[in-house]
């Protein structure tokens, strides 16, 4: 095949390939990132149910001491909530404070304790009215939505405030009966502050009622112990849940990943009003999700490669295949072409000999004989061809009848050399054969008939180089016969084509020597499907040597 | 004056003797070449009336033949013997100078009655190439 047909085709191979792969790989990557997406969609949506759930403990808990606080008979305010912060584990510290600005309790002159002390430092500025107490008691409607948020946030998120509605109605109608008992008409004012100090979360949750402002604070641990009841306790693999303070440190963390050193945050939300700046988020070590692609995209590159390789290979071999059929089809033709010219040699002679002895041509009695003679040696050249072709059909098929008689292999050859050289008397024939018989297992015919190819070979393609050699040499495993002539030889590059279907060294449209290219093609089939072999090597002194091994005693 | 001279090549011996035993049966006096190298020496020595030629010939075949014959003489007719019946072996065979071809296997009497010439000292060389021998002039018109 032309060089440019080969590269062309295999342009058209290679380059539908690489852009499969292309567009695959984008796809893979595209498909990656929506899945990737949807899985942080999917996280997120998870980490807000669990802040949502938090903030409604929250809730539940803020309305709680604020309906506690609301309740409280004014009268005895220290002691109640000493009461308190004694029982409820969820109260740290609690504070009186007049309307004045004075503090009742603790008192900041003597403070029974510590922690007293440290509670009066903490909210200093609260306490001493630098900082506002801001927060009315009733929230201002929900944080507005995050862009992230979907179906599943805003209903969560509506429940939220259903809940927190209904908190507050209960708060509203506790203010009622506290109103009606107390017959006070006094606004209740009060709320929750986050506040920070010393780099942590306090939370104060206070009211003001009758001239006091009075409220406690919240154990801010034990409150968080409480939500974290809310984070998942079973995480799937290579997943982690934390709760994440301000600072970055994650306060605490579901699921077995060690976040000091692989974590990594694939995804945060705010935990809500109530933690300012704190986060829940989700941890990833394994790289499943979002990072380490690199990995991936070697997978994906070797698997493209893979696809490339697999795809050219194919290619390859497809163009391989039709290039083969390509050149047995020439080959056929070509076959079809030198059958029919080496058939219609005989017939031709044959024909003009029995024409000439019709048309009383020839007088000379001897002529006539040898004219016949002719015709019949013709007559057993085409029968050779003809077998020689239906041979080759048969082989072709897998069916071959054969007919192994034990025999003499001495005889045998000094009868069909005999035979053939009275057939084709041009050719004169040196036997080089052992006295003793050489006795072999094998088919007859099938001997005769590989002998006359390498004859007729040696006839046809080294003609007037002097006589051909034919010997016989008998090993233990093997018999060789060769036949050998004086010729040309064969070129190297064409040594082992020789025995290819219809291969002829000289198959132009002018070729010098008739022949169907079957001969030696066939030689060598049937000698292997005795277990032996047809081989060719160059003879020692120039010329051509072709062998024929018999496997002895050998029956297939 | 001599006879009408033909000659023969054709490797195979047996067409090669046949073709001999054919012409001489006629009276013709045929000089035969058993390869194209040796149709190509004959035919610079010697003058020929007639060329029958085969294509497939070992050292030099027919078309070679043909072609070396039409160098040094463009009269002399060549007739080709040929097999393959193919429409581009007798294209061929008549591009480089060849009159007639005849395809094998062909009877004595096919090959005679082409181009025997009905006087055999009238005999001229046929100009129309590429043309079956059947239609020529004196065949038809004499």
């Amino acid at each position: 095949m032309k060089r440019h047909v080969v590269i062309l085709c295999w342009l058209l191979v290679l380059v539908p390939t690489i852009l499969v792969g292309t567009v695959a790989l984008r796809l893979i990557r595209f498909e990656q990132e929506r899945i990737r997406m949807a899985a942080l969609n999917s996280y997120r949506s998870e980490l807000q149910t669990i802040s949502d759930n938090m903030m409604l403990a929250i809730d539940d808990v803020k309305a709680k001491m604020l309906d506690g606080l609301s309740k409280l008979d004014t009268g005895s305010l220290p002691s109640t909530l000493i009461e308190w912060e004694k029982f409820n584990p969820l109260i740290r510290n609690v504070f009186v404070l007049q309307s004045g600005g004075t503090m009742i309790h603790p008192d900041p002159e003597r403070a029974a304790s510590r922690e007293e002390k440290t509670f009066l430092m903490r909210y200093d500025a609260l306490f001493q009215g630098r900082q506002e107490w801001s927060k009315p008691l009733m929230e201002q409607g929900a944080a507005p939505p995050s862009p992230a948020d979907n179906a599943i946030l805003s209903r969560s998120t509506r429940v939220r405030q259903e809940m927190k509605g209904l908190g507050d109605i209960s708060l509203a109608q506790s203010k009622r009966t506290d109103a009606d008992l107390a017959g006070e008409a006094s606004t209740i004012a009060g709320g929750w502050i986050p506040w920070f100090a010393d780099n942590q979360l306090h939370l104060l949750i206070w009211t003001e009622r009758s001239g006091y402002r009075y409220g406690l604070e919240l154990e801010t641990m034990a409150l968080l112990s409480r939500l974290i009841g809310y984070m998942p306790g079973e995480t799937s693999t290579g997943i982690s849940y934390g709760l994440v303070d301000g600072e970055g440190t994650v306060i605490h963390q579901t699921g077995s990943l060690d976040l000091s050193e692989a974590g990594k945050k694939v995804v945060s939300i705010p935990a809500g009003d109530f933690l300012p700046h704190w986060e829940l988020a989700i941890f990833n070590g394994t790289g499943a999700l979002g990072g380490d692609s690199t990995l991936r995209y070697l997978m994906y590159g070797l698997l493209l490669l893979g696809l490339l390789i697999a795809s050219a290979a194919g290619g390859s071999m497809l163009m391989i295949q039709a290039h083969r059929s390509r050149r047995d089809a020439v080959r056929k033709t070509s076959f079809v072409s030198n059958v029919s010219h080496e058939l219609k040699t005989p017939l031709t002679s044959i024909r003009m000999y029995a024409e000439l002895l019709e048309d009383d041509r020839v007088s000379d009695e001897e002529k006539k004989k040898k004219y016949l003679g002719t015709i019949v040696s013709e007559t057993h050249r085409l029968t050779r061809l003809v077998n020689n072709v239906l041979d080759f059909s048969r082989l072709e098929q897998d069916r071959m009848p054969y007919d192994q008689t034990t025999f003499d292999a001495v005889a045998a050859i000094r009868e069909i050399t005999d035979t053939y050289s009275v057939h084709l008397g041009n050719v004169e024939i040196h036997l080089d054969l052992p006295t003793a018989p050489v006795v072999i297992t094998y088919d007859r015919d099938v001997l005769e008939q590989i002998l006359v190819n390498l004859l007729e070979n040696a006839r046809k393609y080294a003609p007037g180089s002097g006589p051909v050699d034919v010997a016989l040499k008998d090993h233990p495993a093997y018999v060789h016969i060769s036949v050998m002539d004086r010729g040309a030889g064969i070129a190297r590059k064409h040594q082992k084509k020789i025995f290819d279907n219809f291969y002829r060294i000289d198959d132009s449209l002018t070729a010098r020597s008739p022949g169907s290219g079957l001969g030696l093609s066939i030689s060598r089939r049937l000698a292997r499907l005795f277990g032996g072999d047809v081989v060719y090597a160059p003879r020692t002194g120039g010329g051509s040597e072709f062998t024929l091994h018999i496997a002895k005693g050998k029956t297939s | 004056m001599s006879r009408f001279r033909i000659l023969v090549a054709e490797d195979d011996p047996s067409i090669r003797t046949g073709l001999i035993a054919t012409l001489e049966s006629e009276g013709y006096e045929v000089d035969a070449a058993k390869d194209g190298a040796a149709a190509v020496r004959l035919f610079g020595r010697e003058k020929f009336d007639l060329v029958l030629l085969d294509i497939m010939m070992p050292e030099l075949n027919g078309y070679d033949v043909c072609r070396e014959i039409r160098k040094k003489d463009a009269r002399t007719p060549v007739i080709m013997l040929t097999a393959k019946g193919e429409e581009i072996d007798k294209v061929l065979g008549l591009e480089l100078g060849a009159d007639d071809y005849v395809t094998k296997p062909f009877g004595i009497h096919e090959l005679l009655a082409g181009w025997r010439p009905p006087f055999e000292d009238r005999w001229s060389p046929p100009i129309t190439r590429g043309r079956s021998l059947n239609g020529f002039p004196w065949a038809t018109g004499w």
